[in-house]
C-alpha cells in the first residue's frame, strides 16, 4: 500500500472536533435542544470508530482465518438484529430469517467476486474481505429493513383483500403475491436510484478513501464499479430471500393470518 | 359434503384495541349453539358488533374458536383440508374487494386456483350473467369502476363460481339503496332455490332477513337471544331484548348503521 497520505494526529483530531462545536452552537442559538445529542453523537462516533480501528488492526496483524470469520459473523448478526429492530411485531423466526438472508446475500456475492473478479488466493485476507463485506452487509441490512417494514404495512393495510382471497381457496403465497412483489420493489428502488446518480450527486466513500490514500483515481473507480455491482446484487438477493421467507411468518399452519403479527 | 352444520358451544375472543391503544381480549361469541340444515336460508341478525361476522369467519376458517366445535355432516371442520373447506363454505365479504384485472379475471379467480379449465368456467359465467342482471360487456370492465351494487353482485358471483355447497353473505345489502337491496335479496333467494345452495345471511336489518330466510337467530353481545323458524323468531320473540331489536329500537349494542 502507498502511504503517501497525510496522517491525522491527536491534535488535528481535536481541531476537527471544533467543527462539531459549530453544529452545537447553531443548535443552541436556535433552541433546538439538540446540543446534548450532538455531543453524545460526536463522542460515540469517536469512541466506536477508535475501538473498531484497534480491533481491525489486531485482526490485520494476526491474519488468522478464525478472527476474520468471527468478525464477519458478528457483523452479520448485528445487521440482522438492526434490520428488524424497529418492527414492533416479531415472530420467533424473524431474527433468524433476516440474519440468514443477509448472510446468504453477502457471502455468496463476496465469494463470487473473490474467486472470479479479484482472484484472491487466501479468502481470509482481511484487507479485502472485511471492508468489502462491511459495505455489502450495511446495504443488505438497509434493504432488509425496508422490506420488512413495507411487507408488514402492505399485509396490514390489505388484510381484508388477502382474506377475501384466502376465503376463495388461495394459499398464503397466492393471497399475498402482489404485496410481496410490491414490497420487494419498494425495497430495491433506493439501490437502483443510487446506481443512477453515483458520481453525479454522490461521491462514494470507498472511492474517495482510496484516492486520499494515494491510489490512482482510475483504479479507484474500477473498484467502486465492482463494489456497486456487488452491493446491488447482494442487496437484491437479501431482499428476495427475506421476502419469500418472511411472508410465511404472517400466517399460521391453518392458512390463517396471525392477528398477533399485524 | 352435504350441508348440515352444527355450531356447538362456541366461545370466541378477539384481540381489540382499548381506548389507550392497548391490545385486549374481548369475548365476541359466548356459548353459541345452533344448527343449519341443508337447503336453509338461515339469517343471523343482530346489531353491529354483536359477533355476526365472527360466526362466518369461524365457518370459513379464517379464524378458529377458542372453545367449542363446528361440525359439518357430523365431522369437525378442523378435519377437512382448509382450502377444500373454504371453497365448499364460500364467504362473501361485506366490503366487495376487487382484485387486479377485469371483472372476468375476478370471477375466474377461484376456479383458476383450483386449476379448472377457463373455457368451461367462462361458459358457466355467461349463463349466470343475466341472472345477476349483467350483460356480456360486464366481463371486460375494470372492477374498480363498477357501482357499489354491481360490485356486490360481482362479489357474490365470484364466490358462486367456486361451486360451494353453502354461501355465507355478510351484510350484502348494508350499503345499498332499497331497490338494489331488493335485487340482491331476490338473487339470494334464486341461488337458494334454483342452485340448491344453503345460505347463511348476516344482516342487521330484520325486514331483509324476513324477506328471504326460513330460519333465523338474533345475536346480541355475542349471545343468542332468540332462534328458530322465521315465524317463531319474528311473531313470538320470547326475550324482550329480541323484541326491541326487531322493532328497531336502537338502544342495543352500537345500534344500526
Amino acid at each position: 500500500m502507498d502511504h503517501s497520505y497525510i496522517k491525522i494526529d491527536n491534535t488535528s483530531l481535536l481541531t476537527a472536533f471544533a467543527l462539531m462545536a459549530i453544529a452545537m452552537l447553531i443548535s443552541y442559538i436556535e433552541k433546538t435542544k439538540l446540543e446534548k445529542d450532538f455531543f453524545v453523537g460526536a463522542l460515540r462516533c469517536f469512541v466506536q470508530l477508535m475501538i473498531v480501528g484497534y480491533i481491525l488492526k489486531a485482526i490485520f496483524d494476526a491474519n488468522k482465518w478464525y478472527w476474520v470469520a468471527l468478525t464477519l459473523v458478528i457483523m452479520i448478526c448485528v445487521a440482522g438484529f438492526e434490520a428488524i429492530r424497529r418492527e414492533k411485531k416479531k415472530g420467533r423466526y424473524t431474527f433468524p430469517i433476516f440474519t440468514a438472508a443477509i448472510a446468504a446475500g453477502t457471502i455468496s456475492v463476496m465469494t463470487i467476486t473473490m474467486v472470479f473478479v479479484l482472484k484472491i488466493e487466501s479468502w481470509y485476507n482481511p484487507q479485502y474481505i472485511i471492508p468489502m463485506m462491511g459495505m455489502l452487509i450495511g446495504n443488505a441490512m438497509n434493504g432488509a429493513s425496508l422490506l420488512i417494514n413495507r411487507l408488514h404495512s402492505e399485509i396490514k393495510s390489505n388484510r381484508d383483500k388477502i382474506e377475501t382471497k384466502l376465503s376463495l381457496g388461495a394459499t398464503p403465497k397466492m393471497a399475498v403475491g402482489d404485496h410481496v412483489r410490491e414490497s420487494i420493489r419498494a425495497a430495491m428502488i433506493p439501490a437502483i436510484n443510487y446506481l443512477m446518480v453515483i458520481g453525479l450527486v454522490t461521491l462514494p466513500g470507498m472511492m474517495t478513501g482510496q484516492i486520499i490514500a494515494g491510489a490512482d483515481p482510475a483504479d479507484s473507480v474500477r473498484y467502486q464499479v465492482v463494489i456497486m455491482y456487488m452491493i446491488t446484487a447482494s442487496t437484491s438477493i437479501t431482499i428476495f430471500i427475506s421476502a419469500i421467507l418472511a411472508y410465511k411468518g404472517f400466517f399460521n399452519k391453518n392458512l390463517q393470518l396471525r392477528d398477533e403479527m399485524l | 359434503m352435504k350441508q348440515k352444520i352444527d355450531f356447538q358451544n362456541i366461545k370466541h375472543k378477539k384481540t381489540m384495541k382499548n381506548s389507550d391503544g392497548e391490545d385486549v381480549k374481548k369475548t365476541v361469541l359466548d356459548e353459541i349453539s345452533f344448527t343449519i340444515d341443508e337447503g336453509d336460508v338461515f339469517a343471523v341478525m343482530g346489531p353491529s358488533g354483536s359477533g355476526k361476522t365472527s360466526l362466518l369467519r369461524l365457518l370459513n376458517r379464517l379464524e378458529d374458536p377458542m372453545h367449542g366445535n363446528i361440525l359439518i355432516d357430523g365431522k369437525n371442520i378442523l378435519q377437512y383440508p382448509v382450502v377444500e373447506l373454504r371453497r365448499k363454505v364460500g364467504l362473501v365479504f361485506q366490503i366487495p374487494y376487487m382484485f387486479e384485472g377485469s371483472v372476468l379475471d375476478n370471477l375466474l379467480y377461484g376456479p383458476n386456483l383450483a386449476g379448472e379449465k377457463p373455457e368451461d368456467k367462462k361458459k358457466q359465467v355467461m349463463e349466470l350473467l343475466p341472472w345477476f342482471g349483467f350483460k356480456e360487456d360486464m366481463l371486460g370492465r375494470d372492477p374498480d369502476r363498477l357501482s357499489v351494487g354491481e360490485k356486490h353482485r360481482v362479489n357474490i358471483l365470484r364466490t358462486l363460481m367456486n361451486d360451494p355447497d353453502v354461501i355465507m353473505l355478510d351484510e350484502p345489502t348494508s350499503s345499498l339503496d332499497p331497490g338494489s337491496a331488493r335485487n340482491i335479496l331476490e338473487l339470494v333467494k334464486d341461488i337458494n332455490q334454483k342452485k340448491n345452495k344453503t345460505i347463511v345471511l348476516v344482516t342487521h336489518i330484520p325486514e331483509h332477513a324476513r324477506m328471504v330466510s326460513n330460519k333465523a337467530l338474533i345475536l346480541i353481545d355475542g349471545k343468542i337471544v332468540e332462534k328458530g323458524t322465521v315465524e317463531e323468531v319474528f311473531d313470538n320473540p320470547g326475550a324482550s331484548i329480541a323484541r326491541n331489536f326487531l322493532e328497531g329500537k336502537t338502544d342495543i349494542g352500537n345500534g344500526q348503521e
